[in-house]
């Protein structure tokens, strides 16, 4: 008998989904705030987050049980993130968004330079920063989300730390 | 590199995401698992329709005979795939193929198993295939050996036995062998060299090359053009020479060769350049004058799968997302042909439709990744391959 517990929405969540739900406690904010670096756009980012962790939690039995889940996640999001889907939901999504949240951070201007220099890096490059220099993942762990050596990492690493900062003025 | 994240905390600022993200994800995991319901409601209906159609055929004077599933007039299309979701190093990619009206059948690898089977390249005469199987290796990963295998592609889309296998190293993930025009040879990259394989197994190492990335074939298969990082150089009977460089660093598109020349889709160089008026370009190179010209095509970011058409014009995908279509001996903006949700595609053997591989819409009974055919001069779309493929890589071919 599979006990559940309600959350908000009227959602119910079987019992037996806990270490999904930790995970994606653990995950979904920094996985959003790493597809905002990549995409620049934080509809498109939380849209892709929550499609990865659906095709995470329909494979929940399986994916529970690899070595790293996260890095299924990861793989899965960056999938998804490459086919670049700007799809009509995220569309009207955007259109009808409400204003921003005031800004009580770095100023609007500094997000926007970072994420323009962000978005002259090659894809490579910026998956690799994103990766290892946002969400933590070493360069071996890295290599197995992106299907690349490790060397190969490392190289598209050093080279957007060089491209980053030579962009944005040696402000690094 | 704590300063470089600093950076990366600016880029965030105070951004989180909605609070209501895991009941969204609930939410659309229902929405799917009611779709999927639905599909195969449809599913059963149809099993039940034919059913009931062959019952009444016995019935009938005229029964209508089996027929055969043979290669499709179209040539079949060949691809790598997990059957659901993202391929994984515990379980990679099996090799399908699939024709107009013929669903996808398994052609290299099996379910389960951890060799990855990738890279599939199906000769010019349309009844051999070449693909690259790796095993216990994943994407076609630097310093892992895979194996080159060729062989036979029967006409009801099975293999028959490879007449080679031969050990190589592949480096990226789009450097997938290359036939020739005549189908006679096929060029593949082993560990950053170039391999020239004969139907027959025999090979030679190109002298000259190394660090070699992507490569394609001049129109009488005499000469190779070979992408090096940012630069391309020819090869054919004596020493590679340079021909194009300063491309845009690892962004350099796929290279593509034909009558009216090289094309090569680039980037703009990661240094410098406005993203608000640079654009990214096609290079077409006269090989045999060095001569060039860049036709800028693209949105600030990057040019890929550059694909002559028989008719001069040339075929792209961009960093928009999209698939478009320019005449580089004109003056007008590229045309889109499809927009924004794709990766990558292949042209079919009569340069007249393009398979694209796309990413179904969120409303599809079975959500995921599918192939559909498009006509290059517009017309309604086919669906080739069913929309549940977790086919994330862009290696395919027709």
């Amino acid at each position: 008998v599979n006990e559940h517990t309600v959350r908000l929405g009227g959602i119910t969540v079987p019992a037996d989904l806990e270490a999904f739900e930790s995970l994606f406690d653990a995950e979904y904010p920094r996985l959003c705030q790493a597809l905002l670096l990549l995409t620049g756009d934080r509809f498109e980012a939380e849209d892709v987050a929550q499609e990865a962790m659906t095709r995470v939690l329909e494979r929940w039995d399986r994916v529970r049980t690899m070595e790293s889940p996260t890095g299924y996640l990861f793989r899965a999001a960056l999938n998804l993130q490459r086919n670049r889907l700007r799809g009509l939901a995220v569309r009207a999504k955007r259109v009808f968004a409400e204003a921003p949240a005031p800004d009580h951070g770095p100023s609007v201007g500094d997000q926007l330079d970072v994420r323009r220099a962000l978005a002259m890096l090659p894809r490579s490059q910026r998956e690799a920063l994103v990766l290892v220099d946002w969400l933590d993942l070493d360069t071996d762990e890295a290599g197995q989300v992106l299907g690349l050596s490790p060397n190969a990492v490392r190289v598209r690493l050093h080279r957007a730390r060089t491209a980053l900062k030579e962009t944005l003025g040696g402000e690094a | 590199m704590s300063d470089v994240r600093e950076l990366l905390r600016r880029g965030v600022g105070d951004y989180v995401p909605e609070p209501d993200g895991f009941e969204l994800v609930l939410r659309r995991r229902e929405r799917k698992q009611r779709n999927r319901r639905v599909g195969a409601g449809v599913v059963v209906a149809v099993i039940v329709a034919i059913g009931a159609a062959i019952f009444i055929s016995q019935y009938r004077n005229d029964p209508v005979p089996a027929t055969p599933i043979l290669r499709p007039p179209s040539g079949w299309f060949v691809f790598s795939a997990t059957e659901h979701g993202p391929a994984t190093r515990e379980s990679p990619r099996d090799l399908f193929v699939a024709g107009e009206g013929i669903a996808p059948q398994l052609v290299a690898g099996r379910p389960g198993d951890t060799t990855d089977q990738f890279c599939g390249a199906i000769a010019p005469n349309g009844t051999t295939l070449a693909y690259l199987s790796m095993e216990g290796g994943f994407l076609g990963q630097s310093g892992g050996v895979a194996q080159l295998v060729i062989a036979p592609l029967e006409d009801d889309g099975s293999l028959g036995t490879p007449t080679v296998r031969r050990e190589i190293q592949p480096d990226e993930i789009n450097a997938c062998p290359r036939w020739t025009p005549d189908g006679s040879r096929l060029a593949v990259i082993d560990g950053g060299r170039v391999l020239i394989v004969g139907e027959d197994g025999t090979a030679t190492t190109l002298q000259g090359i190394s660090g070699a990335t992507d490569l394609t074939w001049s129109p009488d298969g005499t000469q190779l053009a070979v992408r090096q990082g940012s630069t391309v150089s020819i090869v054919g009977d004596g020493s590679p020479h340079e021909v194009a460089s300063g491309l845009g660093g690892e962004d350099v598109g796929q290279l593509a060769w034909s009558a009216d020349g090289l094309a090569i889709g680039a980037a703009e160089p990661s240094k410098g350049g406005d993203p608000a008026t640079a654009r990214a370009f096609i290079r077409l190179v006269n090989p045999s004058t060095g001569d060039s010209r860049d036709v800028r095509v693209g949105p600030y970011g990057w040019v890929d799968n550059v694909t002559w058409l028989p008719d001069g014009r040339i075929v792209f995908t961009d960093s928009s997302g999209s698939v478009k279509v320019v005449d580089p001996r004109g003056t007008t903006e590229p045309s889109v042909l499809l927009r924004g949700r794709l990766l990558g595609f292949a042209l079919s053997p009569d340069g007249r439709s393009i398979v694209v591989k796309e990413l179904s819409d969120a409303a599809s009974p079975l959500g995921g990744y599918g192939f559909v055919v498009v006509p290059v001069d517009g017309g309604p779309s086919q669906q080739l391959v069913p929309d549940s493929w977790g086919a994330e890589y862009a290696d395919f071919d027709w």
